[in-house]
């Protein structure tokens, strides 16, 4: 199936689904986020799918991390109610219009999960097994040559790790 | 088309590289290494290799991704057809080299 991929402006964000459905994408399949903090904004994208043509439609927009507003596709397609939950409950967007954004997992005491700046509380509690250096345990009656620079975990920021 | 049942160890093949252990994105396996002399003690400079003492996979945490099997240069981890037993007795999923061997 042929994908479209579009890149819309988050005011335009309803109107541009809108006319996608209004063209024959009438089967919402998910809408989920990437969070780039290099940029200072979340990703949104939402795919939808036309069914009678066999194609398929990504529509992506960014969202300010600081403050992420959304307008909501459940005007739309009421499927995306759930995913649009997750999303505030992961990313913490905000999406106007959603009836129900309460959470489905978290307490609301360890921010928002998927935000590449959240610390995970496994990982910190967690000794990482990577650290281990078989030059630590030496040879017999030898000074093994040390590694000049030890490795973090990867996708663990420097302040999170022991 | 291969069976993805478990990752198995050729423990012979394995440097202690730790390339896997560092690639897991679960934290899942753990290597324990240490260096002996190999080839001539006399030598101005003796060559040291690295001898593998333990290797774990804890199947509770794999999430049979696979990318230990790619990272791994010297084919020491491979796709076997078995899937994990399962197992009623706590730390039961944390296999060392003598089950994770074909």
């Amino acid at each position: 199936m042929h994908v479209h991929e579009h890149r819309v402006e988050p005011g335009d964000w309803y109107a541009r689904c809108a006319e996608l459905a209004a063209g024959g994408a009438t089967m919402f399949d998910l809408l989920s986020a990437v969070d780039d903090p290099s940029a200072a904004s979340i990703q949104v994208v939402v795919h939808l799918a036309d069914i009678d043509r066999g194609e398929r439609h990504l529509a992506w927009t960014r969202v300010d991390r600081d403050d992420p507003v959304l307008d909501s596709l459940v005007g739309l397609y009421p499927g995306a109610s759930w995913h649009e939950r997750e999303v505030h409950e992961m990313f913490g967007v905000r999406f106007t219009g959603n009836p129900d954004l309460s959470p489905l997992l978290t307490t609301g005491d360890m921010g928002f999960p998927l935000r590449r700046t959240t610390a995970l509380p496994a990982r910190i509690a967690t000794a990482w097994p990577g650290a281990v250096e078989p030059a630590d345990r030496p040879a017999a009656g030898r000074v093994a040559a040390r590694p000049r620079s030890r490795p973090g975990p990867p996708g663990i920021a420097p302040q999170w790790q022991s | 088309m291969s069976v993805h049942g478990r990752i198995e160890l050729t423990a012979a093949n394995c440097t202690s590289c730790m390339l896997c252990v560092r690639e897991c994105p679960t934290w899942c396996i753990s290597l324990q290494a240490h260096q002996e002399v190999a080839g001539d003690p006399a030598a101005r400079r003796p060559r040291t290799v690295n001898v593998l003492d333990d290797f774990t996979i804890d199947w509770g945490l794999c999430m049979y991704c696979g990318i230990c099997v790619d990272v791994c240069p010297f084919d020491a981890l491979a796709w076997g057809p078995d899937p994990v037993a399962a197992t009623s007795a706590p730390g039961g999923l944390r296999h060392g080299i003598d089950k994770l061997e074909g």
